[in-house]
């Protein structure tokens, strides 16, 4: 007996590792892949300006930085091979992989580093984000292929902002074409932009990890339509659509055997933006009774067709800082009503909510919360505002009430810290303690302090936290290894393949 | 003129048709004023989704809202609207052309040249340039609409009462001391008013269609209130799965739209001495 269950054993064990290893097929090389994108990039560098839409065709495809985000949201080595942090936390030395080549021929080494890092911090480059780079002293070459970094302060965001798509390294002999045609030393090189329609990238045959990457060619289409980019698909015209497929229609393809969806988060946290500083939203009891009153399991149901993670607080659950909050405000419209007559509006008050036009999902969730708020007498008036008008009035201005809006930048709880940020939220309590999470070394006392915000803001109720919006990229079923989760703003097709 | 051949505008299938389809339409509209199956604007997010069924004769949409009532209410809008843009096109626009055709040389120059540019402009076009300065909402689109229609009732009441100075009766009436106001008021409009009507229920079409096309682009009638041309284009993404989102609304435009111009086509007919004779002797 003992021997027929040893026999058994060894038996199971080889049919588990059989069926595991034909699940996990081997990548195959070669194939093209055409990928729809909803917004056309206004340029390609990702230094000098904020779209969202610039990264997603060149971050990691085309220019890397010395370290990347990977799929699971971790910090990992892109150029750097190693890094390692001094005593003190100011003082990181980077070793440099070998061998890397940029697209035109040059080699890469710490000058391109150096010459990268002083671009950014020189204020005549116009950074897009050069609160990213404040805390750098200076950086050193040590040798070749070695690079020092010298902070004035320890910054425990460094190495993340290091990893993002506005760090990547620049080749300094092609820096000034960077925005129409970058020569970086991703896995694939950039061919042809044809405004208006496609932009075309092919495999970069020097590239310094051996087998990487498995396509011969990747374009991204600009198609703006939703319904254009679903008629496109199912026509066989494209074979992803890596962004913004409205979840019934991801529903709908889900049906569908030739096709995929992966349902996965991404760092867009939607909220419902209060302006702190207008009456009567300057009341933290206002604020509270508006969080009891949204419904967010029913908002995520009907808005959403049920995708996208409900939060309590400004952080998505891919951030490692990530803890579970929704339970603050449970969903009690009573009380909502008694935190309003104690704040003094029995009878609740009326106000306006501006949704920006371009987006189903805030057009949506706001016409939700308009209703949901109306049944504890808060009377919203709903005014859908064209994209360009929402970003000047609302988010340069901040002439609003109310608004929705996804923020799409991952680990962007220091916002908050910000007073004059458009939902003018000012608490001294919590630029402090932001100050000591980026400036805490050991990384469990600052995983305490970044919990402790999280909480703060969740206290304050200062916007209305609603939930993270799903990734939902659809695709052919022969696309194998797409991105689940987006915990980046970034189409990485770098170990994408095709199934043959 | 034998008896059978008697005037009776429901001779006229056209006519009859339009007038029919209208007086529904007008009646729903007053209808919902006072009473409509459900509240138009209330959500029920349990109620999602729900094929057309006894309780929601027409189905619910993504909200849970009955689809009936806001067609309902869309009804009213629309007729509002088509009200209000036809009224401000046929006021100025009357106003305008009687100017021009009364004192000519530079008056009927500039009058017309700026008619002429508003002209050029699409219909939906202009009114979606006039939405955006003025920004959106359903009082601004109907302003807009109504501007659009400025320059058509300009024209058509410059051309047409042009001919009708020169007529005889004109020159007796001046010949008799009446002012030029009064010629104008009782001689030149009662004389050219059946294109000016024409013209005004066609135009009405013209503006319902309008008004849905604002609503769809977002610049019209404001969430939550109904509005066909909003509902089609919140309905746009559910098509696959929830066809009757869009079909109703769609229809709703559809038959306002035919109704309308067969009111106005048979009008036309009736009240057109030419045509009129013409069908007569066929």
């Amino acid at each position: 007996m003992k021997k027929f269950l040893f026999f058994c054993s060894i038996f199971l064990t080889f049919a588990i590792l059989t069926t595991v290893t034909s699940a996990q097929q081997k990548p195959v090389s070669g194939g093209s892949l055409i990928i729809a994108q909803g917004v056309e990039p206004p340029g390609l560098d990702p230094t000098t300006a904020t779209s969202a839409a610039i990264p997603r065709v060149v971050y990691t495809n085309v220019l890397e930085g010395l370290l990347k985000i990977d799929r699971n949201g971790k910090v990992v080595p892109a150029l750097a091979k190693d890094y390692k942090i001094s005593r003190d936390g100011k003082e990181i030395t980077f070793v440099l992989e070998r061998g890397v080549k940029f697209h035109d021929g040059k080699p890469f080494d710490s000058e391109d580093v150096k010459f990268t890092f002083d671009r950014l911090m020189d204020p005549k480059t116009g950074t897009a984000h050069p609160e990213y780079y404040k805390d750098i002293d200076s950086v050193q070459v040590v040798d070749s292929h070695t690079i020092m970094f010298k902070l004035k302060n320890v910054n425990s965001m460094f190495l993340f902002n290091l990893a993002r798509p506005d760090s990547i390294i620049v080749n300094r002999q092609a820096v000034d074409k960077i925005k129409s045609m970058p020569v970086g030393t991703g896995p694939f090189k950039f061919v042809e932009w044809v405004r208006g329609d496609h932009i075309t990238l092919t495999k970069f045959g020097e590239y310094y990890r051996k087998g990487i990457p498995y396509l011969d060619k990747v374009t991204f289409k600009f198609i703006g339509d939703p319904s254009a980019q679903i008629a496109s698909l199912k026509a066989g015209d494209i074979d992803v659509i890596a962004y913004d497929v409205s979840p019934e229609n991801a529903s709908l393809l889900e049906k569908d055997p030739k096709f995929k969806v992966l349902n996965g988060y991404t760092t867009t946290e939607v909220i419902l933006s209060t302006n702190n500083s207008r009456k009567p939203f300057n009341d933290v009891r206002v604020r509270r009774a508006m969080a009891y009153a949204i419904d967010r399991t029913a908002l995520i149901k009907a808005a959403m067709s049920g995708y996208g993670i409900p939060i309590g607080s400004h952080m998505d659950p891919g951030n490692p800082h990530y803890i579970d909050l929704t339970s603050a405000y449970p969903y009690n419209p009573e009380k909502a009503k008694q935190l309003l007559a104690e704040a003094g509006y029995p009878n609740g008050f009326e106000a306006v909510i501006k949704l920006p036009e371009r987006f189903a999902y805030a057009k949506r969730t706001g016409e939700i919360i308009a209703d949901m708020l109306s049944q504890v007498g808060i009377k919203l008036k709903i005014e859908l505002t064209e994209w360009g008008q929402w970003i000047d009035r609302v988010f340069k201005n901040a002439d609003f009430d109310l608004t929705v809006i996804g923020h799409a930048e991952p680990f962007d709880i220091n916002i908050y810290a910000n007073p004059k940020y458009y939902f003018r939220y000012d608490n001294p309590k919590f630029q402090e303690t932001l100050k000591k999470a980026e400036s805490e070394a050991n990384p469990k006392t600052q995983r305490e302090l970044y919990i402790t915000l999280q909480k703060t803001i969740t206290e304050d109720a200062v916007n209305g936290f609603l939930y993270v919006l799903p990734s939902l990229p659809t695709m052919k079923k022969e696309v194998m290894n797409w991105w689940k989760d987006y915990p980046m703003t970034a189409v990485d097709v770098t170990e994408v393949w095709i199934q043959k | 003129m034998s008896r059978e051949k008697r005037f009776s505008p429901f001779r006229n299938i056209n006519f009859t048709m339009g007038l029919w389809i209208t007086l529904a339409i007008l009646l729903i509209a007053l209808l919902s004023l006072g009473y409509t199956p459900f509240d138009p604007n209330r959500m029920n997010l349990s109620m999602r989704f729900q094929a057309p069924n006894s309780n929601h004769w027409l189905g619910t949409d993504q909200y849970g809202r009955d689809i009936l009532s806001r067609v309902m209410k869309g009804a009213v809008n629309s007729m509002i609207v088509g009200v209000v843009a036809v009224s401000i096109g046929m006021g100025f626009g009357i106003f305008l052309g009687s100017l021009a055709a009364f004192y000519k040389k530079w008056v009927d120059e500039t009058i017309m040249r700026i008619s002429d540019v508003l002209y050029g402009f699409p219909a939906v076009l202009s009114a979606i340039l006039i939405t955006s300065i003025l920004g959106p909402g359903v009082v601004n689109s109907m302003m807009a609409i109504g501007i659009f229609n400025i320059p058509i009732f300009a024209r058509l009441t410059r051309a047409t009462s042009l001919s009708v100075w020169e007529r005889d009766f004109v020159a007796s009436a001046k010949a008799i001391g009446r002012s030029d106001a009064e010629i104008v008021w009782k001689h030149i409009l009662p004389n050219i008013l059946s294109p000016l009507i024409v013209q005004g229920t066609v135009q009405f079409a013209i503006a319902i269609l309008a008004e849905a096309g604002l609503s769809y682009l977002g610049l019209g009638t404001q969430p939550p209130h109904a509005s066909w041309g909003r509902m089609l284009q919140e309905a746009q993404t559910f098509m696959g799965t929830s066809p009757w989102l869009a079909i109703f609304p769609g229809c709703a435009i559809a038959l306002a739209v035919l109704g309308f111009n067969l009111l106005g086509d048979g009008l036309r007919d009736m009240l057109d001495p030419k045509l009129a004779r013409i069908q007569q002797r066929i």
